[in-house]
């Protein structure tokens, strides 16, 4: 008689090869054999699992923080980045287009027929001319208002996960 | 998945912390014990079971509900295992032959029942399934501690379905033929009643 072999008993035990029925049945070598891998299997499914360290879920826990803050901090700067060059960039783009260069102030312009003179005012030098745009530009309410709404969407970006994190905790 | 895992995981993703730390304390154990039929050393499986969970925690958005997460979370501490492994420069597999499963009761005096029987036998098995190689510990451990099917085994490990059937195979001709060395290297003594 031809005996199953170890692995042909291993398929029977885990319910694979049910053609091995008849024979185990009639055969007390293998159905010894296959006692041997039943108890091996019941002894394996007893065996003790591993034991983590006590500490074990707090220093996982500690870690779970770290990454998290590490995430917040790697995160802050580069949203402020962004709403800083974007509120700078539309400043630019405001300034340049928005308001023209100063020109020479005509409108006090005065021609004196008599005297036989003509008198202007010359328009500001360069830097004056940046310092009174600059001065119109910030006085402008629209511009006060997309400023300070730039300013406030940077800042709720930057600390967006600071700000859900402390939401969570209340 | 149980429908604990998935209150848990629910909670985790609206932000709960605690709910995390219950989700370690669920599974620390019995992944650990994976990591340590693959790693064979207590620091390191902690060192990457931490890992593990780590990931586990950061990647949890991307898991999908209808997935069993003991077999997402397993996929994950094996992989992280394995990186470890090839950082050791270590070979996951190791070849054996037919006569490295060869049965050790041929000449032995007593049966492999009898010995089997024997009150030293879960201390014998515990201190050789901690013995077997790495890939052979970990998917005699998924199988058997896990109680995981085939399919599960094939998703954690990565390996067709052919593979995981001879290396358990295998693994268990391995894990017969050192514990029967015991009884055939040294005679039962007989226990008092």
């Amino acid at each position: 008689m031809k005996h199953l072999s170890d692995i042909e008993l291993l398929e029977y035990l885990d319910g694979e090869n049910s053609s091995a029925a008849g024979h185990v049945d009639n055969c007390a070598r293998c159905r010894s054999s296959l006692a041997v891998f039943k108890k091996l299997r019941e002894t394996a499914v007893e065996s003790e699992l591993e034991r983590t360290a006590a500490q074990f879920t707090s220093r996982v826990m500690a870690e779970v923080l770290t990454s998290e803050e590490q995430v917040v901090k790697m995160q802050i700067p580069h949203y402020w980045r962004i709403g800083i060059l974007l509120a700078a960039a539309c400043v630019i783009i405001l300034v340049v287009f928005h308001f023209p260069a100063a020109a020479p102030d005509i409108s006090n312009m005065k021609l004196d027929i008599m005297q036989r003179t003509l008198s202007f005012e010359f328009a500001p030098s360069k830097t004056g001319q940046i310092v009174q745009n600059l001065n119109r530009f910030f006085k402008n309410p629209v511009v006060i208002m997309f400023s300070v709404a730039a300013i406030v969407m940077s800042i709720l970006a930057g600390f967006e996960r600071v700000i859900v994190q402390w939401i969570k905790r209340f | 998945m149980s429908q604990r895992d998935h209150e848990l995981i629910e909670h985790i993703l609206r932000g709960s912390h605690s709910a995390f730390a219950e989700l370690v304390d669920a599974y620390k154990d019995r992944a650990f014990t994976l990591a340590m039929r693959m790693l064979k050393n207590r620091a390191d499986a902690e060192e990457a079971l931490q890992d593990a969970f780590v990931r586990v925690f950061k990647s949890l958005k991307t898991f999908k509900n209808e997935a069993n997460f003991s077999t997402w979370l397993y996929r994950i501490v094996y992989n992280v295992c394995l990186t470890a492994i090839r950082k050791r420069g270590e070979h996951l597999l190791v070849k054996l032959d037919d006569e490295d499963c060869k049965n050790e009761f041929s000449s032995g005096e007593i049966s492999p029942l009898e010995a089997l029987e024997s009150a030293e036998i879960q201390q014998i098995m515990d201190v050789e399934i901690k013995r077997l190689p790495p890939n052979y510990g970990a998917i005699f451990t998924l199988f058997y501690v896990q109680e995981m099917s085939y399919d599960d085994i094939c998703t954690v490990t990565g390996m067709p379905l052919g593979t995981v059937k001879t290396q358990l195979h295998r693994a268990r001709l391995l894990l017969k033929k050192n514990v029967e060395r015991h009884f055939t290297e040294r005679p039962i003594v007989p226990q008092k009643l």
